[in-house]
C-alpha cells in the first residue's frame, strides 16, 4: 500500500479498464483507460457511430426544411434541434416573433426536458446508484418507481404531442412560429395534469437526494446560456463562471472543433481554456437565481447549494430541473392567450443566422449561411455531447487515481457511471459506448 | 396529432426507424403505405428510437404490430415474423437500434410491469445499409410491400375480431 493524493491505496503495477459497449447511453461508443504504476496514462472516450453528415445534407435545401431535417438527428431531443434551427433562420432574416409564440416555444421545450430528464433519471441513471444493471432489473424489485418515471415522461410526451403535432419528431414547428397553435382550453387540461406531475417531480428530488454519491469534485468551467429574466431555454448570451460572456454570433470565434483519432465525433474546446462542461450542472450553477421558488425549495431539501461541483449529483440537478419545467409549464399556460396568427410572415434573404438553445444535455449551436432564395449554402451544428467529450475524459483522468484501490468491476462501474453523469447522446455527437480499463 | 378516438380502435401499428439512415427507414415506409390505405380504426405511429414510447402508447387491451429494420447477417430484404407473446426474439442475433432503450428493452420492461398488450407482433426486415442517406435498397423496398400487405391483412382480421367482441 502507498499514499496517493492523501489516500492509502494498493500499489497497482498496471491495468486496463475496458468497456466495449457502454450501456445506458444514447448511441454507440466505448471507454478505454490505461493505468501504469498507479498513474493514469491514457483515457479515450471513443465514439464509433459514423458521422452523420447532416451538415452536408442540408446544403442546397430550403431554409424551411432545416427544422424537420435536423430534428431527425436525435430520437430524444428533436425539439432542441428544431428550436436552434428556427432561431438561427429567424436571426438570418431579421424576424421577431410575438410573445405568445415565444411562450409556446418555451412550453414545448419544457415538454422535451420533462421527457428527457425523466428517461435519464429513472431509466438510465438511477440503476447506477441502486446497484441494478438496468431499469428492467430495477422494475423487478421496484415496479412502482419505474411506473412513476414513465408517468413523468408521459406528461412531457403530452406537451410535445399537443404543441409539436406528435410526440416524436414534432412536425408543427416552423420558422416564424407554428403551423397551428392550441386553444387555451386545450392547455388548461394539461395544466391540471402538470400540477400532479410537479408533485411527483418534487418527490423525485427527495428520492434521488438519498442516494450515495462518490466523493469527487472538479474545478469546472460551466458554460450555458444566460437570460436576464429567465432560466435559459431559447434565448440569451453565452456565459461561464470563468469570464466568458459573448453573444451567440461570436461562438465560432472562441469555440473550436477538432478531430481526434480515437473518436468519430469532433471534440470542442474553448480557446485558451481547460475543457468546459455544458448541461444541467452548468445551467443550474450559472442560473440558480432564475429557478422558481418551488425549485429552490426542492434544492434546499436535497441539501444542494448554488455551487454544485460533484458531477454524480447531476441526477439531483436534473430532478430539480424537472420540478422547474413543470412549474414553468403551468406558469406559461396560465398566462397564455391564443395569438391571432400561428406564425409571423417570413421573407428569406441572404445572410448568416446563428441559434443556440439549451437542449436537455446542454447548449446546441446552429449556424446557417443562406442565399437570396432562402437556400442553405452552408450549415454548422455543434451538439452538447461533442462539447462535453473533453470534459468527460478529464473527469476520468482525475477520478481514477483516487479510486485505484477498487476492484476492476467496481472501478469500471464508477467510470461508466461517471460517463452517464453527462447523459451523453452519442447519436447526436456523431456523431457514441464500449469501455476498457488497462492495468497491464 | 394522435387521435384519441382512433386510440380506442385498439389496433396500433408502430413503424420504427429514421428516414435519413437508409434501410433503417423501412418501418416508416411500410407505415406510409398503410397510411395511404386509410385503414379505419387503426392508429399508425412513427417511432424514431425511443422504445419507451411504445409501452406508453398501448394498453393491455390493444392489438399491437411493430415494424422495424433488423441487422442479423441474413440476406437483405429477408422478412422475420414474430408473435412476441409466444416467441422470444433471438436478441444476440439481432441488432435493432443504437438507442439505449430500444424496442426490445421496452418490451422486456413491459413484461416486468405486466403491461403487455393483448396481441404483440413484430415484422422485422433485414436491411443492407444503415449509413447516412435517404435511399433505400431495392430488395428492402420490395420486402416493405410484402410486409405492408401482410399488416393490412392482419389489421382487417383484427377489425373483424374487434367488431364481433
Amino acid at each position: 500500500m502507498q499514499m496517493l493524493f492523501g489516500r492509502r491505496v494498493k500499489y497497482v503495477k498496471s491495468k486496463t479498464i475496458k468497456v466495449n459497449y457502454l450501456s445506458r447511453v444514447e448511441g454507440e461508443g466505448s471507454l478505454y483507460i490505461k493505468i501504469k504504476e498507479n498513474s493514469v496514462t491514457d483515457v479515450k472516450f471513443k465514439i464509433f457511430e459514423p458521422p452523420r453528415f447532416f451538415e452536408a445534407f442540408l446544403r442546397g435545401r430550403s431554409f424551411d426544411e432545416a427544422p424537420d431535417i435536423t430534428s431527425r438527428i436525435c430520437g430524444i431531443c428533436p425539439v432542441a434541434y428544431q428550436m436552434s434551427s428556427v432561431h438561427a433562420m429567424e436571426n438570418a432574416f431579421g424576424i421577431k416573433i410575438n410573445e405568445q409564440i415565444r411562450a409556446l416555444r418555451r412550453l414545448l421545450y419544457c415538454g422535451e426536458w420533462i421527457e428527457s430528464h425523466a428517461l435519464h433519471v429513472y431509466m438510465l441513471h438511477a440503476p447506477d446508484f441502486l446497484g441494478y444493471d438496468d431499469a428492467i432489473q430495477l422494475a423487478k424489485d421496484y415496479p412502482d418507481i419505474v411506473q412513476q418515471g414513465l408517468q413523468l415522461k408521459k406528461i412531457g410526451n403530452e406537451i410535445v404531442t399537443l404543441l409539436g403535432g406528435r410526440e416524436i419528431h414534432p412536425i408543427n414547428v416552423r420558422v416564424g412560429g407554428f403551423y397551428k397553435v392550441p386553444a387555451k382550453r386545450q392547455l388548461l387540461e394539461l395544466a391540471e395534469k402538470l400540477k400532479k406531475t410537479r408533485d411527483t417531480a418534487f418527490q423525485t428530488v427527495k428520492w434521488v437526494s438519498t442516494f450515495t454519491f462518490p466523493d469527487f469534485e472538479e474545478d469546472y468551467e460551466f458554460v450555458s446560456i444566460s437570460h436576464p429574466d429567465e432560466y435559459p431555454f431559447n434565448e440569451g448570451d453565452l456565459i461561464s463562471n470563468k469570464g466568458l460572456n459573448i453573444s451567440i454570433d461570436k461562438y465560432e470565434n472562441l469555440f473550436v472543433e477538432e478531430h481526434v483519432s480515437h473518436s468519430n465525433a469532433l471534440h470542442s474546446y474553448l480557446k485558451g481554456h481547460d475543457p468546459y462542461l455544458v448541461g444541467p450542472l452548468a445551467r443550474y450553477n450559472l442560473n440558480y437565481d432564475k429557478l422558481s421558488p418551488l425549485a429552490h425549495e426542492a434544492a434546499k431539501i436535497a441539501g444542494l447549494t448554488k455551487g454544485c461541483f460533484n458531477p454524480f449529483k447531476s441526477i439531483i440537478v436534473r430532478s430539480i430541473e424537472l420540478v422547474y419545467a413543470c412549474d414553468e409549464s403551468i406558469r406559461i399556460i396560465e398566462n397564455y392567450e391564443m395569438p391571432d396568427k400561428p406564425a409571423v410572415d417570413v421573407h428569406p434573404r441572404a445572410g448568416i443566422g446563428y441559434g443556440c438553445t439549451e437542449a436537455p444535455r446542454g447548449i446546441l449551436y446552429h449556424r446557417y449561411n443562406i442565399d437570396d432564395n432562402g437556400m442553405i449554402l452552408n450549415a454548422k451544428i455543434v451538439p452538447p455531447t461533442s462539447q462535453n467529450q473533453k470534459r468527460i475524459e478529464k473527469d476520468l483522468w482525475n477520478f481514477v487515481p483516487g479510486h485505484l484501490n477498487l476492484e476492476n468491476d467496481k472501478l469500471t462501474w464508477h467510470c461508466e457511471q461517471l460517463v452517464r453523469n453527462y447523459d451523453p447522446c452519442i447519436s447526436c455527437a456523431t456523431h457514441f459506448l464500449k469501455f476498457e480499463i488497462d492495468r497491464s | 396529432m394522435l387521435d384519441s378516438a382512433l386510440h380506442n380502435g385498439k389496433i396500433i401499428v408502430f413503424g420504427v426507424g429514421n428516414f435519413y439512415r437508409s434501410d433503417d427507414a423501412v418501418g416508416l415506409i411500410v407505415l406510409e403505405k398503410l397510411r395511404s390505405q386509410n385503414l379505419r380504426g387503426v392508429l399508425l405511429i412513427e417511432i424514431v428510437g425511443d422504445g419507451l414510447s411504445l409501452i406508453q402508447e398501448w394498453t393491455e387491451r390493444d392489438k399491437v404490430i411493430i415494424i422495424d429494420a433488423v441487422s442479423s447477417g441474413s440476406s437483405p430484404g429477408t422478412i422475420f415474423r414474430f408473435d412476441l407473446l409466444k416467441q422470444q426474439i433471438p436478441n444476440k442475433k439481432f441488432h435493432f437500434s443504437s438507442h439505449t432503450f430500444d424496442i426490445i428493452s421496452a418490451i422486456e420492461l413491459a413484461v416486468q410491469l405486466k403491461k403487455l398488450p393483448s396481441e404483440l407482433r413484430l415484422f422485422a426486415i433485414e436491411g443492407k445499409s444503415f449509413g447516412f442517406g435517404s435511399v433505400i435498397s431495392p430488395e428492402v423496398f420490395e420486402a416493405s410491400k410484402i410486409v405492408a400487405h401482410d399488416v393490412m391483412d392482419l389489421c382487417k382480421a383484427h377489425q373483424i375480431t374487434i367488431k364481433s367482441e
